[in-house]
């Protein structure tokens, strides 16, 4: 087939791929594990780029040029990356990033006042907040959270200690290349907590508390829960 | 020298050909031996996935911005003529590079849509100065990176010594490394040769920024791969025990930050993480990444010739490094 010998073909093959891999993670909400909202805006200017590039490339298709072992090459290089999302089926980042970067248990920037005055949620007798909620009224305002009752989400890394976890969320400016992992430990009784694992997206419920300048939560619930739509805490 | 391509071309045939047989093989071994769950558990493995969406993160976050570049060096190639780009532009190399720099505001395109863009400017007839200053500052020199350095630091000093020193080493390295000659900088492209016949100005348009997006592209994979490589299994915390030292805190900072190929709008954020180095090494940090980070490196060996490539990298380095030490003893650490 004289088409698979044109390097056109392959061209257009590129622009297709990465046009429905744009398309594919904008419409199911994907992008949100790799980056912030932000960037939403300009993966639509790029879709609409390569619908334009594709529409003129594949105009040209009638011209033939020989593939040779370097356009062979460049289409391997440009179907990596897309094989990989097919393959990996990609969720979110797992703890080991967290491990590898170190896990923040102190939070301070600049936003520390904004994440204060967000809307908090009641469920119950429990205050609804994120680690990064609890982590900057622990460090500015202490007398809010110290012996509050606090429902929060996050992903368990168990260490060597029995009847303890850090729960962990990352925190992302741009995208998980610059994702901090922030954490928070909690203190659980060996029944509240038999079958968990690492990796695990739980919500604990239960007493926050200051102690030697540390926040700590006292589970008095565990519950198994989904990974919430926006996977990461901006 | 056709005979010499030929071989090197018939031996990478080979290479990809028992590459692709030593897959299948490996596939079907472990297939024959029911061990085929095996390779979803590799799949599955956090490392794995860790390593992908950093990847992707990357490419997510590099192609728009590799697309909107090559379609504004596109249009700049197609509808601005070159004698009119070049009385736009100042022939003195100094002012040149001083407007360069500040180009950001025009066209705040981030780290990797600026390569086209400027690749197109020298092109077009600019002072090659200006191009590598404009090449240099744009990610750094522009509302929007230096809004994010703030609100990251709530200093305006640190908002300043970003600028001031990205300013200064761009300007610098544009005018130390220019040569009067374009053609000793810019890489030739056998697709910018091709004129097609009977098209229209909006489809040539497209047709630029398309090969713009081909070239550079493959070269940001590569970039991409190789920085979340480092990222995914380097722990951070290594290059920040050996910056305690005021020097190695400088030069650690400087191959942290290409390293990790942050992009500009993000990186104040995790600079200011590190509380325990000085403001000096964090700012160089800052200008580091968006200068000459690791994804950026390959792109820029996608779009200059390789012996200015060593020229603009061995420069930025230096400078930097010296602008550090300078400032460190200005500011006092």
């Amino acid at each position: 087939m004289k088409i698979f010998k044109n390097v056109q073909f392959y061209k257009i093959l590129v622009f297709l791929f990465y046009l429905l891999f744009f398309l594919f993670i904008s419409l199911t909400g994907n992008f949100k594990i790799f980056v912030k909202k932000f960037y939403f805006p300009y993966i639509i200017i790029g879709i609409l780029i390569l619908i334009f590039i594709l529409v003129v490339e594949t105009k040209k298709l009638r011209k033939f040029k020989k593939i040779d072992v370097y356009d062979i090459l460049s289409f391997i290089v440009f179907l990596f990356p897309i094989l990989l999302f097919l393959i990996v089926k990609p969720t979110t980042l797992p703890t080991y990033v967290a491990i590898k970067r170190g896990i923040q248990t102190e939070f301070s920037s600049e936003d520390i006042l904004k994440s204060l005055y967000e809307k908090i949620e009641i469920e119950g007798k429990y205050k609804k907040l994120t680690i990064k909620q609890i982590l900057a009224f622990s460090k500015t305002k202490p007398e809010e959270i110290n012996n509050k009752d606090v429902a929060v989400e996050g992903i368990i890394y168990k260490g060597e200690e029995k009847e303890k976890f850090t729960l962990i969320r990352f925190l992302i400016t741009c995208c998980a290349a610059d994702a901090t992992p922030l954490g928070i430990e909690v203190e659980y009784k060996a029944e509240t907590g038999k079958e968990l694992k690492n990796e695990e997206w739980v919500k604990v419920k239960g007493k926050a508390k200051i102690e030697e300048g540390k926040i700590k939560i006292y589970a008095e619930e565990i519950e198994k829960t989904n990974p919430p739509k926006d996977p990461y805490l901006y | 020298m056709e005979m010499i391509e030929k071989v090197r071309e018939n031996f990478v045939k080979k290479v990809l050909r028992v590459i692709g047989i030593l897959l299948l093989f490996i596939i079907f071994n472990l297939w024959y031996s029911g061990k085929l769950s095996e390779l979803y558990k590799i799949f599955q493995s956090p490392k794995l996935q860790a390593f992908t969406i950093v990847l992707l993160a990357i490419l997510i976050e590099g192609f728009p911005f590799i697309l909107i570049g090559s379609l504004i060096s596109g249009t700049i190639e197609v509808l601005i003529p070159e004698e009119k780009f070049k009385k736009l532009f100042p022939k003195n190399r100094f002012i040149s590079a001083i407007l360069g720099s500040f180009l950001g505001f025009l066209f705040p395109v981030c780290s990797c849509g600026e390569i086209p863009v400027s690749r197109r400017l020298i092109k077009k007839g600019i002072p090659p100065s200006g191009g590598i200053s404009y090449l240099l500052a744009t990610a750094i020199i522009n509302p929007i990176t230096l809004f994010s350095t703030y609100l990251a630091f709530s200093s305006g000093k640190i908002v300043f010594g970003r600028f001031i020193l990205a300013f200064i080493c761009s300007v610098f390295v544009g005018i130390l490394i220019s040569p009067s000659d374009k053609n000793e900088i810019l890489k030739e492209y056998e697709e910018e040769h091709e004129h097609e016949e009977n098209i229209k100005k909006f489809e040539e348009i497209f047709i630029h920024s398309g090969n713009d997006f081909l070239i550079m592209g493959k070269y940001l994979i590569v970039g991409a791969t190789l920085a979340s490589l480092f990222s995914t299994f380097i722990p951070r915390d290594a290059f920040l025990l050996i910056a305690k030292n005021k020097v190695f805190s400088i030069l650690s900072m400087q191959i942290l930050s290409i390293i990790l190929s942050l992009c500009s709008y993000a990186d104040a954020f995790v600079a200011s993480s590190f509380t325990y180095l000085p403001s000096i090494s964090k700012i160089i940090f800052m200008i580091s990444g968006p200068m000459m980070s690791i994804s950026l490196i390959i792109v820029y060996f996608a779009a200059f010739k390789a012996k200015f490539v060593k020229k603009l990298l061995i420069s930025v380095f230096l400078t930097l490094f010296i602008l550090g030490i300078i400032g460190s003893f200005i500011i006092g650490g």
